[in-house]
């Protein structure tokens, strides 16, 4: 039998509708021909600056993209084409997904049944408590309103999302800012075990720090592209190991190496054309980096980039 | 010049008393890093030396006298959220405008492009606003900047960047800094000296 991961994106490509002037249209690309897959028993986290299209990549997973945005590529979950009607049976069920912000929540629903989500047995109430307390939140805050919650609250609530299911894939997005240290890096923990309980994680932040404490492999994400996902290891073996230029220019950034900073900035989609993205941005650029860019394979690693070698 | 809190004690009309007897004092030219749990009130702090809380008990003193309360403040903070701290009535330009300066060299630096300052704050990313709200601190008429985890929702590049810009002013213009973080890498690599808000000596730094 072909081996198989437990999802698998191949080139998902969303765009928006958007109005110019009256009632005239046009398509904006947010993210182009995305592939990634991740398997049971690893996190792979997304990393990659605000407008890189990181959300949107798990949106489109769960199939609670906007009206307006039309997406393309094929996603296969365990084997399985994940078609919208198959979404909308697995999500909240066996792929679960932790919202960026409090804004996500019901603001007319008690944070206790938003969380414990659609069961309403015994066992799920029980498991409700549980991890309302694994995550100190007191016992009387699941008869709370969002509005009635402090940001920390709000944080941990929703994180406390994925205890409720059996999930075998959990996509939490942007899960720590709010959380002090300690509870971030408890959060952090939780995911590892989840993960290697055979479960699937993908782990969305802006905070290459983080990804590193507990991702197996990071996938680098700039203006609605993957750049580069590489282990997790040569993140800590050093800046060589690490192949495309936007990589080694995050990878320099970080307070504890270079601390330096990169000119330009990352192009809005829409604008975007063929060939490389970073180009403008890149040292290295050439006349052929205005072409379609070939996707490079090295030993577990994939290098979007004509220059690496 | 010195920023100085003395006895700071403070707490919100009907709630607990948030921190008690807290001495800080900043010197021109000093970059103080500030860490703690969240919730222990570091924030609040920012708050009270900026002077947009009264401490219940204790004062603020820049060089030995209160802090101005009308004009143009010469404590300047900046906040995490720049969505919250920028009108979203206004366009960029004059976001920048209200603290009288507009220094290209600042933005270019910053990297904040031309096409940028006739947009509304909604049609920014968090990173690009924040360049924002950093710009329009670096006036003339500032002497300190407290910078309430103005970097934690950026990636590692803009982060970087908004720091070597302010570090190279703030040389520039000997100013006091106070950086509150979570992250002891980047407090490590700019601060002169860091203070752990819960461990601090409230008798006297």
């Amino acid at each position: 039998m072909m081996y198989m991961p437990l999802l698998e994106v191949n080139n998902m490509s969303i765009s928006f509708k958007m109005y110019e002037k009256g009632l005239r249209q046009h398509d904006m690309n947010a993210i182009s021909n995305i592939s990634l897959d991740v398997d049971r028993g690893e996190i792979v986290a997304i990393v990659g600056s605000s407008g890189s299209g990181k959300s949107l990549f798990a949106h489109g997973i769960m199939g609670i993209l906007p009206k307006n945005a039309t997406m393309e590529g094929e996603i296969i979950f365990d084997g399985e084409k994940l078609t919208k009607k198959r979404q909308k049976s697995l999500r909240g069920r066996r792929i679960s997904l932790v919202p960026q912000s409090i804004s996500y929540l019901d603001p007319l629903m008690r944070i206790g049944r938003q969380v414990q989500g659609p069961n309403r047995d015994d066992k799920s109430k029980r498991k409700l408590k549980e991890s309302f307390k694994r995550y100190n939140l007191c016992k009387n805050s699941e008869r709370l309103y969002p509005f009635q919650l402090s940001g920390g609250m709000a944080r941990r609530a929703m994180v406390s999302i994925v205890d409720q299911e059996d999930s075998d894939l959990i996509i939490a997005d942007e899960p720590t800012p709010g959380l002090d240290l300690d509870l971030a890096m408890k959060t952090l923990r939780y995911f590892r075990e989840f993960a290697d309980r055979g479960k699937a994680v993908i782990l969305i932040t802006h905070d290459i720090d983080l990804a590193l404490n507990v991702a197996d492999r990071i996938a680098i994400f700039y203006a609605g592209t993957i750049v580069e996902v590489a282990p997790v290891e040569d993140f800590h073996r050093g800046i060589d190991f690490l192949k495309h230029p936007y990589t080694k220019a995050l990878f320099n950034a970080l307070p504890q190496n270079e601390f330096k900073p990169f000119k330009g900035n990352q192009p809005y989609g829409g604008i975007i054309g063929k060939g490389c993205l970073f180009a403008p941005r890149c040292n290295m650029m050439d006349e052929g980096c205005k072409e379609d860019i070939p996707i490079i394979y090295l030993e577990g690693k994939m290098v979007r980039c004509k220059n690496v070698t | 010049m010195l920023l100085e809190g003395k006895n700071l004690s403070f707490k919100y009309p009907k709630g607990d008393l948030i921190f008690k007897d807290v001495n800080i004092s900043i010197k021109s030219g000093e970059i103080v890093g500030l860490i703690g749990r969240s919730g222990c009130g570091k924030s609040t702090l920012a708050k009270v030396l900026a002077g947009y809380e009264r401490p219940v008990e204790g004062q603020v003193l820049l060089d030995g006298k209160e802090i101005p309360h009308s004009g143009y403040n010469p404590i300047q903070l900046i906040y995490q959220h720049p969505e919250k701290s920028i009108n979203p009535r206004w366009r960029m330009k004059n976001v920048l405008e209200e603290s009288g300066s507009m220094d290209h060299r600042i933005l270019e630096a910053m990297g904040i492009e031309r096409d940028w300052l006739s947009r509304y704050s909604r049609e920014l990313s968090g990173g690009e606003l924040q360049r924002f709200s950093v710009a329009r601190a670096l006036n003339d008429r500032t002497r300190f900047i407290i910078a309430d985890e103005i970097s934690t929702m950026l990636d590692a590049i803009t982060q970087a960047q908004i720091w070597n810009v302010i570090l190279d002013y703030g040389r520039k213009r000997n100013l006091g800094l106070l950086v509150i973080t979570h992250n002891l890498h980047l407090a490590q690599r700019i601060c002169t000296r860091i203070i752990n808000f819960e461990r601090m000596d409230r008798n006297g730094e």
